[in-house]
């Protein structure tokens, strides 16, 4: 058995070590789902897409943004927030969710953590087409796309954090469960994702400014339409990370060894 | 050399009902402070209550026991389920834990693809499962049906199936909750001599069970637990 000492670095090296497990495991869980379904997976492409698309109509004509403007706005902010949000809300069950191997086994709780992650990365991929087919339509690629790599890579590393700190805290406290899930819904209408920044009048522009899902949103967003992140969004991303890091890793190394008795 | 020491083992369960798992009451609980100060970490159980012992290779312990003594606890912790409340627990070698055999297979899934569920989370490498994945279907004798979902297997070639999967891959460690009987006579005689097989390969056994005359027939020492304490710990 590790000491306790090296159970973070444990736990980093674990999704390493045990690859084979999360990756195959969480492409089943998807697998699993769409079983018996036709064009399985796609379904969320289907659904997001006839979303993305009647949403977008609408609303920019409420908005009175040109179509070329807002489409693709909203097609790319919606399917990265539908991943980020679907990751966080999910986190919080992760734990519970793979209790009968958790109760059996012991498999470092990143392993699973990831299981969740890739398990939505699959479905973002899937949901990812939509973006590249508006963006191919209104010609929007450019070296600038690119950017949303590393940006990319970056939200990955902070949702994972996130993922571990409220799926451990939520083992232990259910009902955090519920606030989150009722957080989530209240954000989608306070981060400029169906709304663009620029309708907010002078005195309002607060809500974005300090609002943590706008920075995470709009660092790749911006990218995927043809625009650098400014270096702000970059260095609050980085700030992100590093507070997150410090208390997930706190909570792991306080809590981590209870959560098979929370179950 | 695979080894088991525990000292002063003591596992405690925590016993949640929903309102000591809710936040409001644990706020309130900690506003409140001192008064109520006794209750705030709940109730809990003491499963183990400081036990110490060492196995060493060569070894095969029988766990016996009345029920809620502590015999599958002290399995979970010995498969690193849970983590010691206080003392310490010092397992070395791999563990090949067959306490719950079909975890993690999925009846919406073909035979074959659990036999892939089951060992990754065993902890096996794809390459190492591609080579041994006609061996376990052989002796599990499904045939075709391996190609089947799960979900249309009797019980019988369930267990079979699960059975083969994890006895295929040798630990230094087994970890068993009663003797495992798989299917009708002709099977289970099979069974029977590939599971005596994986433990002779294995460096250490430990078997909890109700059965004096199992233990007597596989284990060279005994472990008689109750309360969570070492009752009697001896060669048999």
């Amino acid at each position: 058995m590790s000491e306790p000492e090296n159970k973070t670095i444990g736990e980093i090296s674990a999704i390493v070590r045990y690859f084979n497990m999360w990756f195959l495991l969480g492409w089943y869980d998807i697998k699993q789902r769409y079983r018996r379904s036709i064009i399985g997976p796609f379904w969320i492409t289907l659904s997001t897409g006839v979303m993305v698309c009647a949403i977008g109509f609408m609303f920019s004509n409420i908005f009175k943004s040109s179509i070329q403007e807002f489409l693709p706005y909203f097609a790319a902010g919606q399917t990265v927030w539908l991943f980020i949000s679907t990751q966080i809300t999910e986190s919080c069950s992760t734990f519970v969710q793979y209790k009968s191997i958790i109760k059996q086994m012991s498999v470092p709780l990143s392993v699973h953590v990831m299981r969740k992650l890739w398990n939505n990365l699959i479905l973002f991929g899937h949901n990812f087409l939509i973006i590249i087919i508006i963006l191919l339509i209104y010609n929007k690629f450019s070296w600038m796309t690119l950017l949303a790599i590393p940006a990319f890579i970056l939200v990955l590393i902070l949702l994972f954090l996130i993922s571990v700190m409220l799926g451990i805290v939520c083992t232990r406290f259910r009902d955090i469960t519920q606030i989150v899930a009722v957080f989530i819904q209240l954000i989608f209408f306070f981060t400029p994702i169906l709304w663009m920044r620029k309708v907010l009048s002078g005195g309002h522009s607060w809500v974005t400014d300090f609002n943590p899902f706008y920075h995470i949103v709009e660092i790749v967003r911006s990218p995927l339409l043809g625009v650098a992140p400014s270096w702000i969004l970059w260095l609050y991303m980085l700030a992100y990370i590093a507070v997150a890091s410090v208390m997930a890793i706190f909570i792991l190394k306080k809590f981590g060894h209870r959560v098979s008795y929370w179950l | 050399m695979s080894l088991i020491r525990a000292a002063n083992l003591i596992i405690d369960y925590p016993i949640f009902d929903s309102s000591s798992r809710s936040l409001k009451k644990t706020l309130i609980r900690a506003a409140t402070g001192g008064r109520i100060a006794n209750d705030s970490r709940g109730i809990s159980v003491r499963a183990i209550d400081g036990i110490s012992f060492s196995v060493e290779h060569g070894e095969r312990v029988g766990l016996m026991g009345s029920n809620g003594a502590g015999k599958s606890t002290l399995l979970r912790a010995l498969a690193g389920v849970y983590a010691p409340t206080d003392g310490s627990l010092l397992v070395k070698g791999s563990v090949a834990s067959l306490l719950d055999l079909s975890l993690g297979m999925d009846g919406e899934f073909t035979g074959y693809e659990n036999i892939f569920i089951r060992c990754v989370l065993m902890g096996i490498p794809r390459s190492v499962i591609k080579k041994h994945v006609d061996e376990i279907i052989e002796f599990s004798e499904l045939g075709d049906y391996i190609k089947m979902p799960m979900r249309t297997y009797s019980s019988g070639m369930h267990l079979r199936l699960s059975f083969s999967v994890c006895t295929a891959f040798p630990a230094d460690i087994v970890l068993m909750d009663e003797w495992l009987a798989v299917g009708d006579a002709e099977f289970s005689k099979k069974a029977e001599d590939r599971l005596r097989e994986f433990i002779k390969k294995s460096s250490i056994l430990v078997l909890a069970s109700h059965s004096a005359e199992q233990v007597k027939k596989i284990c060279n020492r005994l472990i008689i637990m109750e309360h969570g304490s070492i009752l009697k710990d001896g060669p048999i």
